[in-house]
Order: structure tokens, then C-alpha cells, then sequence
């Protein structure tokens, strides 16, 4: 199944912009939060396949917390989340509580990093998001 | 948490939710700090904490006795160990309980209301008292409940809150809490003040809406801190008898003792409508998951209204119904349940004037969100919004035409534009 900029997906389908050269990240901004700097927001533009995005998030150490027909929801370990709506293409990243609040944006930037890796087939390499802080 | 899930049930037609007996519904922490706040300007802090220790102890009482029985746990130690494991689930924070017969301590981490307090305020302001009410009636009740202690037998406070900045919440648990004489409110007396569910305008909508998030909620766990996060935020999954009693205790009070400022109090509470609206609903509405579940917002007022009340049938908040809609000038709101009359019938009888403070002010905010954000741009559900909406540009009246507090067979409240 493929998923991302504005083309819906829909089961056993393979759907997505025509003519799209792979996946792309939108900058990061802040987005409504219960909490101050800990949602943030972003979209994927293009077309990608949802279980090679999983399976390279998983690689990473992050969980799939929720697996629902129109939204992923990934868990890293350290608690922050990634949210993906399959349908628009909408992305919110939810770091975790427990970060102090200086540290918020700066692991915001690092998930969005991690994201940006998986999204475009990139290496593992060392997750950006770890390391920023007691979560 | 196998045993607490098998206490879950609901009056699905009536959108209510129940554990074992006790009614029981989603709020976030701006709605649960607020209403506490109102508590506290009221009655003064150290009653507000009485009141609120109590409330918690009564409500918590009635789901941890029905709770070790229906999990056959008979030792003091396995009835802690199960009351432990309750509050994290509710996404309330952890309490080590160490308690015997004659009370002991509990120590506590990130509990909901110290935790939360010192995230949203503690950078800007000094808090001198403690904010865990809650968490030390629960484990008053739990202990009780443990060594089958009469009701009333234990009292708690908390000599230390992280809200106040300290490491960790330590709560005391003493003899001598006196007896309380609350009747039980349980799911059988809800039943008995609840009218046969009624269908509104966009029925059809309303209900596919409130039935995926209801799917939604029920798929929700806490995490290893006992913190539940669900549409970006956090919510607690709150005995909703704590709120009603904290509300009406106080709002009686005041009425016999300061009835000049009863007013204020009334108003006060029926703000926390607004909080929640503003937070919980509109950060629902601007959530992935409401994108997922429901489709991008476009920011319509039928829409807003519509997902608004959808969302407060997911919540467990009651039937609520658009009984009239006309974008710009007015919403007529009903409810044929709701978590506040029944509540109230069963306490105090039937009140002399409309009493469901959270029900027609929310439905107010609901026509403040339609109206009044943009949400083709995004906004920011920040402090800065509420107080700008809902301080300097609110543009609406309510009216409680109806209200099963006082006896009539549904609630109703009417929304029109300000001076209309």
C-alpha cells in the first residue's frame, strides 16, 4: 500500500501522486498542543509505502502503537511519538512529557529527522532522537 | 489491567460509561485544574482540600469495593496491589500504597493534578499548597477497602506535592476521617433520571462519530507513569461522581453561607465548560486522529457543532442532542442524560432552579469554537486563544430552558448570539 501527499490510501492498493520523485518531509512548525513545544507538525508529500516505512521505523526502535485503516501511530523508546494520517498525509510529532521543555524543540527537530531517513529509505545510522534528554 | 476492564460497562443509548457501578468519564487537566481551582476560590484552601479528599475518597470507595470483589482479591496485600495498579490506568499517576489498618503513607508520581499544575503553572507561579486531593482520598479509600475498614475510618492530606516543588508527593494516612453519610450514586440510580434517548439534527453523523471515537478511547493505555495520552492530550478516565459532589458540595455551601458570591461560583464552574470545550474538544478536532477517523476539518459551523457533539457522546459526557441549529444566530442543545442531573436527583433531590452548569456552558463554547476560530489557519489551542475568546469576545448567551436537575424530563439549553 502506498500512502502520502494528497492521494488517499486505501487497502491493496497502490496509490500516490504520478510523477512524484519519492517522499519529502515538510518543515517542522508548531502545532496545537496540550502542552507547550510538545506537538509538532509536518506532512509528507509524495507517494511511499506504508510497511517499508514501518518496517524502517522499527529498525529505529520505534513501536507501532497504533495501527488503525487511516492512521500509524509509532512509539520511539524514549516515549515521543509519530503520528502519520495515511489519508492527507498529515504528520504530528508528540514529544514525550518527560522531556524538559528546553530540550522539547530540539527533539522535535531530531524526530523529524528520524522520520525525514525512514521516509526517503535512508540508512539507519544513529537515531537522532536518542540522547536528547531523560524522557 | 485485566480486572478493572472486566468492572467496564455503559448505557450505550444513553452514552454513558460506567466502572462496576460508578459512573465514569474522559476530562484533560485544563478542565480537572480548573474546576479544582474553582473549589479552592470558593471555600479557601484548606476546605477545598476536605472537600475534594472526600469527594475522591466517596467515589473512590464505591469502584475499589466493587473492584477487589469482582477480582476476588482477599488479602489486604493483594487489594493494595490491585487499587495500585487502578490509578495509572485511569491515568492518574502511580501511589505506593504502604498502609496497614491504622493508615501509614503513600508516596506518589505523577499524579495527575501535581504533575499537570506544575507543567502548566509551575514556571510562573509559587504553589504553597498541595494539589493531590484526589490521589489522597483514593488512597484513604484504598486502604479502607484493603482491611475492610468502616467508610470514613481514614482521612489523608498530603504534607508534600511535586506542585509545590517538591521531589514527590507524599501522602499521610490517619485514623479519624468521620463518617461520611453520601448515598451511593451508582449506574441504577443514573438510570432512574435519564429520559429515553432522543434523536437530533444530523443524528446520523453525530452518532457514526461518536461511535469511532468511542472505538478510539477504548483502544487507549496508559503508559509505564500512568499518564494516558489520546488525541494529543492527556486525559484522565475520571469517576465522574467526584466532579458532581466537588461542584454541588461547594456550590451549596456557598449558597448558605456567603449566598452573595453564589453567583460567581456558579459561573465559575460553568467555565469549566469552556476550558474543556476549548482544550479537550478543540484539541480533539485539530487532532491526527480526529483527521484520520473523521476527515480534514474544514471549520464549517454545522461541522464544529456536529464533531463537538459527537465528541461529548464519545467522552461519556451523556446523549446529547442538536436540537436546533442556525449557523450565526442560534443552537438549541439538549440532553436526555447527562453526568450532572442524575448526580444531583440522586444527592439532593430535586433542585428549585437549573443546575447542569457543564452541559449549557460547554454548549455556549460550542458555538464559540464554530464561530470564532479559523481553523482553516491552524490556531494554536493556547492560553492566549482562550483568553481571547472567551474573556474579551465572547458572543454568546445561554438560557436553561430545561433542566432534569429541576425535575423536567430532558435539559435543554438555548445559545443566541449576544443582544439578538
Amino acid at each position: 500500500m502506498k500512502a502520502g501527499g494528497k492521494a488517499p490510501a486505501r487497502a491493496g492498493c497502490s496509490v500516490g501522486p504520478s510523477g512524484d520523485q519519492g517522499p519529502r518531509l515538510s518543515a517542522l512548525e508548531p502545532d496545537t498542543s496540550c502542552w507547550n513545544h510538545l506537538n509538532w507538525r509536518c506532512s509528507v508529500r509524495g507517494a511511499y509505502e506504508v510497511e517499508a516505512l514501518e518496517a524502517r521505523l522499527t529498525e529505529r526502535g520505534l513501536a507501532v502503537r497504533c495501527r488503525h485503516a487511516a492512521l500509524r501511530i509509532f512509539r520511539h523508546p524514549d516515549g515521543h511519538e509519530i503520528d502519520l494520517v495515511l489519508t492527507t498525509g498529515r504528520v504530528q510529532l508528540r514529544v514525550d512529557i518527560g522531556q524538559p521543555e528546553d530540550q522539547r524543540t530540539q527533539v522535535a527537530h531530531a524526530l523529524h529527522g528520524t522520520l525525514s531517513e525512514a521516509l526517503e529509505g535512508r540508512g539507519e545510522g544513529q537515531d537522532p532522537a536518542k540522547g536528547q534528554g531523560q524522557a | 489491567m485485566q480486572h478493572i476492564e472486566q468492572l467496564l460497562s455503559a448505557l450505550p443509548e444513553h452514552d454513558l460509561t460506567f466502572l462496576g457501578s460508578a459512573p465514569y468519564v474522559y476530562h484533560c487537566h485544563h478542565f480537572n485544574l480548573f474546576h479544582d481551582q474553582t473549589v479552592e476560590d470558593a471555600l479557601g484552601e484548606d476546605e477545598a482540600f476536605s472537600v475534594r479528599a472526600q469527594a475522591a475518597h466517596d467515589a473512590s470507595r464505591q469502584l475499589l469495593s466493587e473492584l477487589v470483589k469482582s477480582a476476588g482479591a482477599e488479602t489486604p496485600a493483594e487489594r493494595l496491589e490491585l487499587a495500585a495498579a487502578t490509578l495509572p490506568w485511569m491515568g492518574h499517576g502511580k501511589l505506593e500504597l504502604m498502609t496497614d489498618a491504622g493508615g501509614g503513607r503513600a508516596r506518589g508520581s505523577y499524579l495527575h493534578y501535581g504533575f499537570t499544575w506544575r507543567e502548566k503553572y509551575g514556571s510562573r507561579v509559587r504553589r504553597r499548597h498541595p494539589a493531590d486531593a484526589f490521589a489522597a482520598g483514593y488512597a484513604a479509600a484504598a486502604t479502607e477497602v484493603a482491611f475492610s475498614l468502616a467508610p470514613g475510618s481514614l482521612r489523608a492530606t498530603e504534607p508534600a506535592c511535586f506542585a509545590c516543588r517538591e521531589p514527590a508527593c507524599e501522602i499521610e494516612i490517619t485514623e479519624g476521617g468521620g463518617h461520611s453519610d453520601a448515598s451511593l450514586v451508582d449506574k441504577e440510580a443514573f438510570t432512574q433520571h435519564v429520559a429515553a434517548p432522543a434523536e437530533g439534527v444530523e443524528e446520523a453523523a453525530v452518532a457514526k462519530i461518536a461511535a469511532g471515537l468511542k472505538d478510539f478511547l477504548r483502544g487507549l493505555d496508559g503508559d509505564e507513569r500512568g499518564l494516558l495520552q489520546g488525541f494529543g492530550v492527556y486525559v484522565t478516565r475520571h469517576l465522574a461522581n467526584y466532579y458532581d459532589q466537588t461542584a454541588y458540595d461547594t456550590i451549596h455551601r456557598v449558597e448558605k453561607e456567603r449566598p452573595q458570591v453564589a453567583g460567581v461560583v456558579e459561573s465559575l464552574f460553568g467555565e469549566s465548560g469552556h476550558v474543556c470545550v476549548f482544550y479537550t474538544f478543540g484539541g480533539i478536532l485539530a487532532s491526527p486522529e480526529w483527521e484520520a477517523l473523521v476527515g480534514p476539518l474544514r471549520g464549517e459551523p454545522e461541522e464544529i457543532v456536529v464533531g463537538c457533539t459527537a465528541i461529548a457522546r464519545g467522552l461519556g459526557f451523556g446523549h446529547w442532542t442538536i436540537g436546533e441549529l442556525v449557523p450565526g444566530e442560534r443552537l438549541v442543545m439538549r440532553s436526555t442524560s447527562n453526568y450532572e442531573a442524575p448526580f444531583y436527583r440522586n444527592r439532593y433531590g430535586r433542585s428549585e432552579k437549573p443546575r447542569c452548569y457543564f452541559f449549557s456552558n460547554a454548549a455556549r463554547a460550542f458555538m464559540q469554537l464554530a464561530h470564532k476560530v479559523d481553523w482553516s489557519k491552524r490556531p494554536r489551542l493556547d492560553d492566549a486563544l482562550y483568553q481571547s475568546l472567551f474573556k474579551s469576545d465572547l458572543a454568546w448567551d445561554i438560557e436553561m430552558t430545561r433542566c432534569q436537575t429541576r425535575g423536567d424530563a430532558l435539559t435543554e439549553v438555548v445559545v443566541t448570539r449576544h443582544g439578538s
